[in-house]
């Protein structure tokens, strides 16, 4: 009853390829001995890995992205975390409208968000700086960080905060020693997923990123504009290397489904 | 306040319940109406100014641009062009995602979390990355793609993919899929697996019990998941609910919220 028959298995095995086909070929690229877009026939090569460093750009970049990935995610835990205990804890007027409005981003077009930031930037003579991009990406990754870190302030036993308060904690002991540990996994997985959203976005950076403060997204598209050789997918290669770590380590240290669906606060 | 011994501090204790929400809140809340509500807004304005080649834009207060909009028919068929891969991109979606959400919870634990997290894995990987592959993968009219379906002998002449809507609508829909997947599968999560049992006890097909039961127990899941692609963006990561123990919790100190659990 609760099996999959031939067909079913049929149906998945051609899902699942057609799902990794775009992902595998970029990295079986990457391989190709030849100099032009080939899949590796004859060998594999490193080539174009030991290329990558011939372009300093790409590197800049991709620093530039880490840094970026890495603030921005960490800025919009700072303002999340509060907000999220908030709007687990308390219900307030205004509530679902401030959860709205923290959740906005998701769903406006980051199109609109990219020209949106490039007016306001320029009139406020912040265009094209890294100080720019930071903000933007905290505003872009922000409901990430607040989602993850609300369903783990959500699903908390707020009885073990009263017995530290009985035990005389107060303030920011009681954050610090009691309720962060116990969000901790929540607040973490939070900052994961912001970091993978900003390192990843491309159509709202674009608007911003001047050259000096191009993130890899960016970088890759323009070059990918001009021309596509194997260079291009030996840093895709890298990039997804790097996503598969963090997604991998995600999934172990939180589970992915959980990360993804909210589901861990439906259970427990 | 003549309030009674007992209930004073939990009086003073709404009081301060009152307002600490907005204290913790606050920041989050200056920062969006800093730099989202007011470049929104701007934006919103800057679309009723007036702009020139020369002049550059002229702070006035004119119709011209939206007037443009509704009757050039250049926007007219980049909107009906967006809208139609919308819905050709969520049918997609959904008539192969379904399926394989379907197919995924059937599974056993171990098969299962490894196949969700290859399903799911591409939602994190770079969309250029991903974007790139389908370039490659189509590639002219000797792509990969069209080389295998034409020795499978499913077509006789290669498909033009690269740079038509056809590719466009894979392209998209292999983006969107774990939207779908993950949806359809979290609505799959809620449902009951009894119930299947006895619509087979009762003597139906597979067929009829996933066309009378599942079908419209899931259906909702499905809309989401729908609506988040026709949106053509990242949106994942349906709203949290809130515990059992937290939300009768807060039920407990309002009981005008308690209908609000969607």
């Amino acid at each position: 009853m609760r099996r999959n028959g031939p067909l079913a298995l049929i149906f998945h095995t051609i899902f699942v390829t057609v799902m990794v086909a775009p992902i595998l070929v970029v990295c079986l690229v990457a391989f190709t001995p030849e100099g032009h877009l080939s899949l590796p026939t004859n060998g594999f090569s490193l080539r174009w890995f030991r290329t990558i460093a011939n372009y300093p750009e790409f590197v800049h970049a991709f620093w530039v992205s880490l840094g970026l990935g890495a603030l921005s995610s960490f800025v919009a835990l700072l303002f999340a975390v509060p907000a999220a205990l908030a709007i687990a804890r308390y219900r307030f007027r205004g509530r679902d409208a401030l959860a709205a409005l923290f959740l906005s981003p998701l769903m406006i077009p980051h199109v609109v968000l990219g020209i949106a930031f490039l007016r306001f930037f320029t009139s406020v003579g912040l265009s094209g700086s890294l100080a720019a991009l930071i903000i933007a990406h905290v505003i872009i990754v922000f409901p990430f960080a607040l989602r993850l870190t609300l369903a783990a302030a959500t699903g908390m036993d707020l009885s073990v905060e009263m017995a530290a308060v009985s035990l005389g904690a107060n303030g920011w002991t009681l954050f610090r020693r009691v309720t962060l540990p116990l969000i901790l996994p929540g607040v973490i997985s939070g900052w994961a997923l912001a970091f993978i959203q900003s390192f990843d976005d491309l159509t709202m950076t674009v608007f911003l990123a001047a050259p000096g403060t191009e993130t890899l997204p960016v970088r890759m598209f323009l070059y990918i504009q001009d021309n596509i050789d194997p260079l291009v997918t030996s840093v895709s290669a890298c990039v997804i290397a790097i996503t598969m770590t963090a997604l991998i380590l995600l999934d172990r240290f939180y589970g992915l489904d959980r990360v993804l669906a909210g589901k861990g606060d439906t259970g427990r | 306040m003549s309030a009674v011994a007992d209930t004073a501090p939990q009086a003073a204790a709404k009081e301060r319940g009152a307002r600490a929400p907005w204290a913790m809140t606050a920041p989050a809340l200056m920062l969006f109406v800093g730099v989202l509500l007011i470049p929104l807004a701007m934006t919103v304005l800057l679309s009723f100014h007036d702009w020139g080649q020369y002049k550059g834009i002229e702070p006035v207060f004119i119709l011209k641009n939206w007037h443009e909009i509704a009757t050039d028919p250049y926007y007219a068929e980049m909107f009906w062009r967006t809208f139609r891969i919308a819905i050709l991109t969520t049918l997609l979606t959904a008539v192969l995602g379904a399926p394989e959400a379907y197919i995924l919870n059937r599974m056993s634990g171990r098969w299962k979390s490894f196949f969700l997290l290859v399903i799911l894995g591409p939602l994190l990987i770079s969309v250029v990355a991903r974007t790139l592959g389908w370039a490659l993968l189509f590639g002219g009219n000797n792509g990969l793609v069209n080389k295998l379906l034409m020795s499978l002998g499913v077509i006789r002449a290669p498909i033009p993919f690269m740079f038509t809507e056809t590719g466009m609508v894979v392209a998209l829909a292999h983006v969107m899929m774990p939207f779908m997947v993950l949806s359809v599968w979290a609505a799959l999560q809620r449902l009951d697996p009894q119930i299947e049992n006895a619509a087979m006890s009762l003597g139906a097909g597979p067929v009829t019990i996933v066309r009378r039961i599942v079908m419209p127990q899931i259906m909702p899941g499905c809309c989401r998941a729908r609506s988040s692609c026709s949106r053509c963006r990242p949106a994942p990561l349906p709203r949290p609910r809130s515990s059992a123990a937290a939300g009768s919790r807060s039920r407990r100190r309002s009981p005008m919220t308690s209908s609000s659990t969607r």
